[in-house]
């Protein structure tokens, strides 16, 4: 029945045309026959007709409510207001044009930013029953030990498989040489949990869990597979040399699978029980050492409180059997990012950025809003007769939101567009770091309907407030001609639209000038040594199957060659560097034994020249000397922080800590300035240097200084590096700012969102203020013709034009500036250091605005004054 | 539009079932006859408006209740012909009963006690 009827009714749009013939004609013979018995009744010929014509009425509108009947009318009826939309659009191109590109450019805006979003935060992990998998934070850290792991994966009653990971660099040879290589060491539970089907061979399974080194196998990522090993289809089974040891690969994972975090995109993946062999020194079974991140998949039926509340003993009991895990807490967090150490921070950040483009698509619709405004009021006529000659009033409102709703479809689908093309720049953009970092935020189903239904959000709240109008006119006032101004008192919507457009722009200007001023001040924030003129180049010996002993040696002579290259001031090596991604931290005890709380510092091994090269300052005591080795007397640098913070008052110079509890003692040589470590937002944190000659570290980062460009310096580096071993794999070569972008990044990217915001929102008012100013010249053409006709100086007519105007700016203005104070904490979230109360950001938004009310009013000014009164009133 | 004729609206839904009794008392009809024939039969009381029939019409071709066909009127003119269909009779006879029903409840309440 009900589907006879759709066929039915599919049948009769195919007849729509042949219905209202029909109709028609039925409608005619029904008016024949009653003129036939009005003429019967004694009325003449013509005057029967008439009548018989008049009580028919609208015949028109008769049959559209006989078609309305087929229930097809609204479809029609919106077909029909299409079409006249669109020839009233082709009619005045140039507002089509300005409406269709400023809401382009806020929804394009929306698109891009709801991308990211969607990518970082809302976007599940492409495994099966993603919303089963949670991470398992550690006290508000990702980092968990290998053997709490364990113990945690062993006495937990909730999840179906607990599993661990870590991000673990390595090294590939082949008949070329050896590459970089990077890929996540984990258990053999791991695909098994994910749920996911190899590509290609098989997956690890809990069997890779047993022995020690006892494992060599390796999974590839599809990508990898495809790129370095030509998509070959009999790989499984074969054998590849990861860090000089023959591994056999086991298959590939499947397209689309980076990994189990969003931004890491690893090539390998190989079991956790070959970490001693992968890292060189093993972890595994060190409590104290929190190196793994656990993820796992909760048994069905198992809710997110019961997991925390059985993961809370399980934390209680590992506190109490082992003092390292003291304060333990176990959290469950979305997986993806870090666990919630890393997603609390994007969704903060993305979530503010999204807020602003928000803003941006509103102050679009205000102009939007008041263009159409505009438009109706010069329209008034034109709809007066429409309802005068009987259109209805709902008739009439549904034509105005289908032309405002077509606006804003449009304006969406350019939006689409331009969001479309810069995604895929930004997807396809790696990070110029040594770390396989990558953004897919390529737009989805999600996106596009975000886009779909803000645009149709757009085009009925821009609608609404002219519709209204149309609604609520009346067509007798209208029809007598141009509403005098009543002198300009009256409010209309206008009114309102100007300054609620001029705040959200005053607020995304705001936000912009703060973004720029954090991150020139986070430029110039002291990061502990000068980046500046320092060229870098890191590489593991290790993975090239150096010993102790010779990788010792060898990393001595690549300083020597370095430092002899042209130009180089000063050379020097150590095991990582501030702000780079790799950063390790220990415990430190104070050798007396009333203080027996350990401290937890970063801590790097440097070579001899360290400092200097670095450009971190010594403040007390001496560099590291060539004679700091193994034999002589175990010594250290520490900053400012670890000497407060460890030793206590007095002079840090000669007193002593332990490394690792009961481990052995420094003695402290010199006290260098504080930097920053992590981030550079962080608080400042204790730090502290051993020689490398006491110690050994196969991952080197070797630092250069020199007047000659950084990258020639590096290029000339890596050459030099070359020629002492051409199997190093090389992990990245460039300027030390290079190796520092990741610090850098968020802030880079909020400069170029909020930038781009403000240079939108600063375009759309300039287009409002002149919109508004040019329409209210326009309407008074004549009332200016006859103030100039009677004497009015230049100065009175701008300001009997402008006044208004300029008072509605200033409102706007003034509102926006308080609104922008008010919202410094979204601001927070986004931006380092981002504060409004900044009087230099404050007096650079009203300087702005001044100038962007005149750059707009200068045009309808212009005009005002090059009225000549006897033409406008002519022109009446 | 006729302001001066005293014309009493018909009650809401019962046009469908006096166009099915019209249909069913006539045979094929076309639109004017069908609203002549109601005018007539109600002694001039129920005006049938042109705006209110043929929607109508066309609503009950939807339901399967008529069928339509242009033919010669009985003045040489060409007109569209409803006839009642199996299932417009029986749409007729349960109007017909429900209106009997409603007739009969609003007699018994305002009928002097």
């Amino acid at each position: 029945m009900f589907l006879s009827e759709i066929w039915r009714r599919i049948g009769f749009l195919r007849r729509a045309r042949q219905f209202d013939a029909e109709m028609e004609e039925e409608l005619r013979f029904h008016a024949a026959m009653k003129a036939d018995a009005l003429r019967s009744a004694g009325a003449s010929g013509q005057e029967a007709h008439y009548a018989a014509m008049c009580r028919l009425g609208n015949r028109t509108e008769l049959t559209e409510r006989s078609r309305d009947m087929w229930g097809w009318g609204w479809l029609e009826g919106f077909a029909h207001d299409t079409r006249y939309a669109f020839r009233m659009l082709r009619r005045s191109p140039a507002f089509a044009l300005i409406a269709a590109v400023s809401l382009a450019l806020g929804i394009g805006a929306n698109t891009v930013v709801f991308s990211v979003l969607n990518a970082l935060v809302l976007k599940s992990l492409p495994i099966s029953d993603p919303a089963r998998v949670f991470f398992v934070n550690n006290s508000g850290g990702p980092s968990q030990s290998f053997p709490n792991y364990r113990d945690i994966r062993d006495r937990n009653g909730v999840f179906e498989s607990l599993f661990a990971y870590r991000i673990a660099m390595l090294s590939l040879d082949d008949d070329r040489g050896a590459h970089r290589f990077w890929g996540y060491l984990v258990t053999g539970n791991y695909f098994e949990s994910l749920g996911i089907q190899p590509a290609l061979g098989r997956f690890f399974t809990p069997a890779e869990d047993v022995h020690p080194n006892a494992s060599p196998y390796a999974v590839l990522s599809y990508a990898c597979w495809r790129n370095r090993f030509g998509g070959d289809p009999e790989i499984a089974r074969k054998e590849i040399r990861l860090n000089g040891r023959p591994y056999t690969v086991l298959g590939v994972a499947p397209r689309g699978f980076h990994g189990t975090e969003v931004f890491y995109w690893s090539d390998v993946w190989v079991p956790m029980t070959m970490q001693p062999q992968i890292e060189g020194h093993s972890w595994l079974d060190v409590r104290g050492t929190f190196n793994a991140w656990v993820a796992g998949r909760l048994r069905p039926g198992v809710t997110v409180a019961q997991a925390d509340a059985n993961l809370k003993i399980i934390a209680a009991q590992l506190a109490h059997e082992h003092p390292v895990n003291e304060g333990m807490r176990l959290t469950l967090g979305a997986p993806g990012l870090m666990g919630s150490a890393g997603r609390e921070p994007t969704r903060a950040f993305t979530g503010g950025v999204m807020l602003l483009a928000v803003l941006v698509l509103l102050a679009a619709c205000a102009n939007l809003a008041s263009l159409l405004a505009a438009r109706t009021a010069d329209r008034g006529r034109d709809l007066a007769i429409r309802l005068s000659i009987g259109a209805g009033g709902g008739r009439i409102m549904r034509q105005l939101l289908t032309e405002s709703i077509w606006v804003a479809l449009l304006g969406g689908a350019l939006g689409c567009a331009l969001a479309d093309v810069l995604l895929r720049l930004i997807s396809q953009w790696r990070a110029p770091l040594e770390f396989p970092v990558q953004f897919d935020v390529t737009p989805d189903w999600r996106v596009f309907l975000f886009a779909f239904a803000a645009a149709l959000a757009t085009g009925v709240l821009c609608g609404m407030g002219s519709a209204r109008r149309a609604w609520r006119a009346d067509p007798a006032s209208e029809l007598k001609g141009p509403v005098a101004p009543r002198a300009g008192r009256r409010w209309a919507a206008r009114d309102v639209l100007l300054p609620v457009q001029i705040a959200l722009c005053c607020v995304l200007v705001t936000a912009s000038l703060v973004a720029a001023r954090g991150l020139i001040r986070s430029l110039q924030t002291p990061l502990g040594f000068r980046p500046e003129g320092a060229a870098v180049i890191g590489y593991d010996v290790g993975l090239a199957g150096y010993s102790e002993e010779k990788g010792r040696i060898f990393e001595q002579r690549a300083r020597d060659v370095v430092a002899q290259l042209p130009g180089v001031e000063s050379a020097a090596y150590s095991s990582s560097v501030p702000l780079s991604i790799d950063q390790s931290t220990t415990t430190v005890y104070a050798e007396s034994v009333t203080d027996f709380l350990p401290i937890s510092a970063h801590y790097y091994f440097v070579s001899p020249g360290y400092f200097q090269t670095a450009g971190t300052r010594i403040l007390a005591g001496r560099e590291f000397r060539p004679d700091d080795r193994t034999e002589a007397p175990l010594v250290a640098i520490v900053n400012q922080t670890f000497a407060r913070r460890v030793l206590g008052a007095g002079d840090a110079i000669g007193r002593r800590f332990r490394r690792g509890p009961g481990g052995p003692l420094f003695q402290v040589v010199a006290v260098a300035e504080d930097g920053k470590y992590e981030s550079l937002t962080e608080v400042p944190k204790a730090a502290v240097f051993f020689p490398i000659l006491q110690d050994y570290s196969s991952t080197i980062v070797l630092v250069a200084r020199s007047h000659r460009g950084e990258t020639e310096i590096a290029n000339e580096m890596r050459e030099a590096i070359g020629r002492l071993d051409p199997h190093l794999a090389i992990f990245g070569t460039g300027s030390l700012h290079q190796m520092l972008g990741f610090v850098y990044l968020p802030m880079h990217a909020a400069v170029i969102a909020l930038g781009a915001f403000g240079v939108l929102a600063l375009m759309l008012s300039i287009t409002g203020i002149y919109g508004l100013a040019a329409y209210t010249v326009s309407r008074r053409v004549r009332e200016i013709g006859i103030r100039v006709a009677i004497g009015a100086r230049p100065m009175q007519v701008l300001r009997l034009i402008f006044a208004r105007t300029a008072w509605l700016v200033a409102a706007g203005a003034i509102a926006g500036l308080a609104l922008g104070l008010a919202g410094a904490d979204v601001l927070a979230s986004i931006v380092y250091q981002a504060t409004t109360r900044d009087p230099a950001v404050m007096l650079a938004v009203a300087l702005l605005m001044i100038s962007v009310g005149f750059t707009a009013a200068i045009g309808p000014a212009h005009r005002a004054l090059r009225i000549d009164p006897v033409e406008a009133l002519r022109e009446e | 539009m006729g302001k001066d004729l005293p014309r009493t609206e018909i009650p809401p839904g019962t046009l469908y079932m006096l166009i099915l009794r019209s249909l069913a008392r006539l045979g094929p009809m076309h639109g004017y006859g069908i609203a002549q024939h109601i005018q007539q039969l109600s002694e001039d009381v129920l005006q049938v408006e042109e705006g209110s029939l043929y929607p109508a019409l066309q609503r009950m071709l939807i339901k399967g209740w008529v069928t339509a066909e242009w033919a010669q009127s009985e003045n040489n003119r060409r007109a569209r012909y409803y006839r009642l269909t199996a299932l417009g009779k029986k749409q007729l006879s349960l109007e017909l009963s429900e209106f009997d029903r409603v007739t009969r409840a609003i007699t018994n309440v305002i009928q002097p006690a």
